[in-house]
């Protein structure tokens, strides 16, 4: 039953950090395409604010793995080859900063007219009201969903097994498929779930970390 | 506003989905024409019926086989007919035929079933039962003889040269020398093309659509991979492509039928229904169905199945 | 507190000259937009994206009638049975949360931290492979595979989203103000009479929009079932795909636009339930929204 205990350890350990590092590499860019849609949905400029709309409606209906096949297989048939990884981290960074911009909007919604209206009547610009007090407020009350959010990430990292890159899951396909070595059904199991868990709750740890810095600065 | 936008989305759909009437009504005429043309098989059920799996499989009335759905030429679904294509699943058929008398792979009562299966998978499912019987070009090796009962070899191939269909200069392995070799990425066809020409110019892209590509447009010298996959490349385009000839074969890669270890009989059972294919021509059928109409010439000389001791 | 006031307090009602400088950004940023998706169209118009026949083949009706409509079907077949899957262990699970007993509560509790930790595809992998391997379903109950793929396709689903749905079910009792079960118990209400007269009606109201965006998640998660081969859109479209090489990232366009269609459809109804319920209870909006920050893919 432990015959092959280091090369399993090994290899989930693989799966491990690509896990870990494609989650926050693509979580970065989502991050970013979310900040960005947020502010172009409370953007004065209309043209802005559909294609903020537009975006995020596509993404919101249509499965990630329909995304990362019509990157991975389609897109190469009209002249756009990428390596597998890389469209591994812009297929998981477009589909959830989706859901970042989101997030963020209604972080911005949930803050006080008030504030807005105050920060408007002592004449700062719409740059100024949004950037010095409504998002600083905002920002507070989207720190647990945009952990959720990562959590969602970490789990939806697993579909890019499906273009090829071996991350925590698809390593244990592999180990398990392996008929050369042979490795013990359970062991496997028991170390790919508490991968996963263990990622899960060092995430939650980190989230309620950052939640209770932000608390103490208001 | 929710129905009415869903029926909207419904009426799109379905209107652009009843303008439609491309390739896939030609191409099964094309294939209906192709099997007239080979005519029947005249594989008979087995005078006797060994105990273990094969008298399993005809207890239920079902033989389940672990196929490809995505290799042209070998196992893929024909998505107009929802039937399997290749050389794998006529093989699969006539298996059905041998056990069964006949075969039936429509309706609740088939009694010839297909289960996409993977290179990943297809060990497990044989080892779980979740098919009787893994037809999916799987080559048996030394080493893996071990692990699974193989039945066949029923076609043997191995690693073949493709160049562009105006190539003229490069006719054999040794040609290669100095040229561009597409190959790929992590595949075992890199280190047999180092060890056969080493003077050949190994590069590596993702797969080996993105060679043929490659080679389509002139960015590569030749595509070097096993020979069953080369023609299913030049399938969709058979002025492209050009396979160099079956002679030049480097490897050895012998297409078994795997059954889970210690079924002897069922082994022997499927051997003598390749070697009865073999004699009274169905095999050949198969071929023409399969590589044949890719413009594959028939193998000389054809496969012999290994009857090997009981490992 | 809708959206669009929240923006519009965030910039002045414009001037004439301020109004004029909007729409000269309005009209410039709606240049740049449609310039870059014009760029987008023409590049793919260059490489034969939008060839008639490209289109056809995918949608020749042969194709139509043996892969997209069973497939199509074999899709709505899994989320339904998940969906029924879900809400039975969402509710289960869920009323296990905020049980009187703390040994229910910890069972629940650690049921909806395991599962919300496991990415569902590897649920659904995993656990039609711990069957394989002791061939159960097979063996002992003799079931084809097209009912063992369509079994653990649903159980993934449901076991899964069924921990998300509880979570939802929790915050919508705890984003009731306590004094309404307080003053149940306070007229001499039991349990269970508190939960189901008071606490279960009110919260109901409240989570009836996040659980309904939690089902359009499991939609479009059915597409997960291409891991066991499950014969869904995502996995058709493929195999046309495969069939079709030159036709291959249209025939993938097809089978995203058409999980597009379904889910679409399948959100309009869930904004079609969220404005009833906030007419009808103004004041639940603000737990509406906190049930929903609940829901995530």
């Amino acid at each position: 039953m432990f015959d092959n205990f280091d090369l399993m350890v090994e290899g989930l350990w693989g799966g491990f950090v690509t896990t870990v590092w494609v989650t926050f590499a693509s979580y970065a860019i989502a991050l970013l395409v979310g900040a960005t849609l947020a502010i172009m949905h409370v953007s004065p400029v209309a043209p802005a604010r559909w294609a903020a709309n537009a975006y995020t409606q596509m993404f919101r209906n249509v499965p990630l793995l329909a995304v990362l096949f019509i990157m991975f297989f389609g897109l190469p048939k009209v002249g756009i080859s990428q390596e597998n990884w890389v469209w591994a981290l812009l297929g998981l960074g477009l589909y959830t900063g989706a859901f970042v911009g989101e997030t963020l909007r209604s972080g911005i919604n949930s803050i006080p007219l008030g504030q807005a209206e105050a920060a408007r009547s002592i004449g700062l610009s719409f740059g100024q009201s949004l950037g010095n007090v409504v998002l600083p407020q905002a920002f507070r009350a989207v720190i647990a969903p945009l952990g959720s959010l990562l959590i969602a990430l970490v789990k939806n990292s697993a579909l890019v097994l499906a273009i090829g890159v071996r991350e925590l899951t698809a390593e244990a396909q592999v180990l398990i498929n392996d008929n050369q070595n042979r490795f013990n059904l359970w062991m496997v199991i028991i170390g790919v779930t508490v991968s996963y868990l263990i990622i899960a709750f060092a995430i939650s740890y980190l989230v309620r970390l950052v939640e209770r810095r932000a608390a103490f600065t208001r | 506003m929710f129905r009415r936008s869903a029926i909207a989305g419904l009426a799109v759909v379905a209107m652009s989905l009843a303008a439609c009437s491309g390739e896939a009504s030609q191409e099964q005429e094309e294939q209906e024409e192709l099997q007239e043309s080979v005519g029947e098989y005249s594989m008979e059920q087995a005078s006797e019926i060994p105990a273990g799996l094969i008298q399993e499989i005809q207890d239920k009335g079902v033989l389940v086989v672990g196929s490809k759905f995505d290799q042209p030429l070998i196992g893929q679904k024909d998505t107009a007919s929802g039937k399997i294509e290749g050389f794998d699943a006529e093989m699969a058929r006539l298996l059905a035929m041998r056990i069964f008398g006949t075969v039936d792979e429509e309706g609740e009562d088939a009694n010839l079933k297909f289960v996409e299966t993977t290179s990943e998978n297809r060990e497990t499912y044989v080892n779980d039962g979740t098919v009787d019987v893994v037809i999916a070009s799987y080559s048996m090796y030394p080493e893996r003889l071990p692990n699974f009962d193989f039945a066949g070899p029923y076609f043997d191939t191995g690693q073949n040269v493709m160049v562009a269909a105006d190539n003229t200069d490069i006719n054999s392995v040794a040609d290669l020398a100095g040229k561009d070799v597409c190959i790929a990425e992590g595949s075992g066809s890199i280190e047999n093309m180092q060890a056969e020409n080493p003077e050949a110019n190994v590069h590596t892209l993702k797969d080996y659509a993105a060679c043929a590509e490659a080679l389509e447009n002139g960015q590569t010298d030749a595509v070097s991979t096993d020979e069953t996959i080369l023609y299913g490349f030049t399938v969709d385009k058979p002025d492209a492509f050009r396979v160099l000839d079956s002679s030049n074969i480097f490897t050895e890669e012998p297409y078994g039928i795997a059954m889970p270890l210690g079924e002897t009989d069922a082994r022997m059972f499927v051997n003598d229904m390749i070697d009865e294919a073999l004699a009274n021509g169905d095999w050949e059928k198969a071929f023409d169905l399969s590589f044949g109409a890719a413009g594959m010439p028939l193998p000389d000389p054809l496969p012999t199945p290994n009857r090997y001791e009981p490992m | 507190m809708t959206r669009q006031q929240q923006s519009t307090v965030l910039f002045d009602a414009l001037g004439p000259e301020g109004r004029k400088r909007a729409n000269i950004t309005s009209i410039i940023s709606g240049v740049v937009i449609l310039g870059l998706l014009g760029i987008a169209a023409y590049r793919l118009a260059a490489e034969g994206f939008f060839e008639a026949s490209r289109w056809a083949n995918p949608l020749d009706t042969l194709i139509i009638e043996t892969t997209w409509i069973p497939s199509i079907l074999d899709t709505l077949l899994a989320f339904v049975l998940g969906s029924i899957g879900a809400l039975l262990i969402g509710v289960i699970v869920g009323f296990g949360r905020v049980s009187r007993f703390a040994g229910t509560r910890g069972v629940a509790a650690t049921y909806v931290q395991f599962f919300r930790a496991m990415p569902l595809v590897l649920l659904i992998w995993i656990s039609f492979t711990i069957d394989g391997h002791f061939g159960f379903t097979t063996d002992v109950l003799g079931w084809s595979n097209d009912m063992r793929r369509l079994t653990f396709l649903v159980l993934g689903l449901a076991i899964y989203n069924g921990a998300i749905l509880a979570e939802i079910l929790r915050s919508g009792f705890n984003a009731l103000p306590p004094g309404q079960a307080m003053a149940g118990y306070a007229v001499g209400l039991r349990h269970g009479q508190v939960m189901r007269l008071i606490v279960l009606p009110q919260a109901t109201r409240n989570m009836l929009p996040a659980v309904l965006a939690q089902l359009v998640i499991l939609l479009k998660d059915t597409s997960l079932g291409y891991v066991i081969t499950y014969p869904e859109l995502l996995h058709s479209g493929y195999l046309i795909g495969l069939d079709y090489g030159n036709s291959f990232l249209q025939a993938l366009v097809i089978a995203a636009f058409i999980y597009f269609v379904l889910a679409y459809a399948l959100s309009k109804l869930v904004k079609v339930v969220e404005r009833r319920m906030s007419r009808k209870t103004a004041s639940s909006a603000k737990a509406v929204r906190q049930v929903e920050n609940v829901a995530t893919e």
